[in-house]
């Protein structure tokens, strides 16, 4: 199909593609120049934060690239479906709404840390990366905890990036294009929201989980890290990978809804094909009589 | 059933936001489109014809003060109840569907005793 389509629209297809790809390659290079910045000065899971917010915020910025990709109609007479396009229908079904469970809770998790980590309130900024607890009697120090020293790039990235998507994902379901490209690029959309989200939580369930681990206080927070934190781990680490092959390949990716419009396209195409066999079958007989 | 469709010609004498003005208010007059219908935003409507979206706002202003459609902050546009009456056809509205069907039809290859032909027999 694609080789019937104009010149331009042909380059764009892959302009797309490379647009998404280089975030990904680019975020790459930028977390490695990233993780040796201020060696010494900033701390290894200081550097990490880093390393991913910068990662998820190109990995964004080359979904929205991408998306900027797309041609207008350029025909003279041009046909437009009376049909309203809604976002929800462009987002994945399952994944969308989990995705966006998983921003909550991160904002809620970060909230939680920052409020209860301890702050020198003469210097805000630069402390809140440990928690105090009594443990037997005896006070100790928890860390590296996500306080406001280590969540506040988190915030200020999700700050950026979530409006910045959700304009985007507006854009693309009232947007031209064809109904699976708007497909493509809502779903990268969201896997490049979801990588950004899913790193991060991932990040700050791990220091969580070290920390309370740490102290031989087990009780109710060992199961509390058993029971909450690594579950929430593992279905971070799911989310991560799902992101990133959906920004990479979103045709790649499937759920229920989709392979149920691929089955009635494809009962569809059927039908079309058992007509046209028929049209055939009947114009041989026309010929041979 | 496919959803209903609006066409519009760039290269057409008719203004284009006419031409969206009286297919949709022919498409609610013939109740192809149904009261409280939603129609699509004017972003995407404007996008997926590539006209600007001023264009197609000034068909949907024009409609609503025809009583054709109404909009609602938070609610979007919908199709309005048709107004009550002996209903008069607009002359320059008759005039604008006869222009695109007969440059649709030639598009086609048909001439015109194709389209007068095909016009008495969707009358019949």
């Amino acid at each position: 199909m694609l080789d019937s389509a104009p010149l331009p629209y042909r380059l764009l297809e892959h302009a797309d593609h490379v647009a998404r790809w280089s975030g990904l390659a680019v975020g790459v290079v930028v977390a490695q120049v990233v993780s040796t910045l201020g060696d010494g000065d900033v701390e290894f899971e200081q550097r990490v934060v880093f390393c991913i917010t910068a990662f998820g915020l190109c990995a964004v910025a080359g979904v929205l690239l991408a998306d900027a990709l797309t041609l207008r109609p350029q025909e003279a007479v041009r046909t437009a479906s009376l049909a309203p396009r809604l976002v929800r229908d462009h987002v994945p079904p399952r994944m969308g709404p989990l995705i966006a469970l998983q921003g909550v809770s991160l904002v809620a998790l970060l909230v939680i840390t920052a409020a209860t980590a301890s702050v020198d309130p003469d210097r805000v900024l630069s402390t809140g990366k440990v928690v105090h607890i009594t443990c037997n009697g005896m006070r100790a120090s928890l860390g590296p905890w996500p306080g406001l020293y280590y969540s506040l790039p988190m915030f200020g990235a999700l700050a950026i990036a979530t409006p910045t998507c959700a304009w985007a994902l507006r854009r693309i379901a009232h947007g031209p294009g064809g109904d699976q490209q708007r497909r493509d690029r809502a779903w990268a959309v969201t896997g490049a929201w979801g990588l950004l989200v899913s790193s991060q939580q991932l990040y700050a369930v791990l220091m969580i989980s070290v920390a309370l681990t740490e102290t031989g206080c087990a009780g109710v927070v060992g199961a509390l890290t058993f029971w909450v934190f690594y579950p929430l781990a593992l279905l971070n680490l799911f989310t991560v990978v799902w992101s990133l092959v959906t920004v990479v390949a979103p045709r790649a990716v499937e759920d229920e809804k989709s392979l149920d419009d691929t089955a009635a396209f494809d009962s569809t195409a059927n039908l079309d094909d058992t007509a046209a066999l028929d049209d055939e079958r009947a114009a041989e007989g026309t010929l041979r009589r | 059933m496919t959803d209903p469709a609006v066409r519009v010609d760039t290269t057409s004498q008719v203004p284009p936001y006419e031409q969206i003005r009286a297919q949709l208010a022919a498409l609610i007059r013939t109740g192809r489109l149904v009261e409280g219908e939603r129609l699509p935003t004017v972003r995407q409507l404007a996008a997926d014809l590539g006209l600007a979206p001023g264009t197609v706002a000034r068909a949907y202003r024009e409609l609503e003060a025809g009583e054709l459609i109404r909009t609602r902050r938070g609610a979007g546009t919908r199709v309005a109840a048709l107004p009550t009456g002996p209903r008069t056809h607009d002359p320059d509205q008759l005039t604008t569907l006869a222009r695109d069907f007969t440059s649709a039809a030639r598009a086609l290859g048909a001439d015109t005793e194709d389209i007068l032909t095909a016009v008495r027999e969707a009358m019949a």
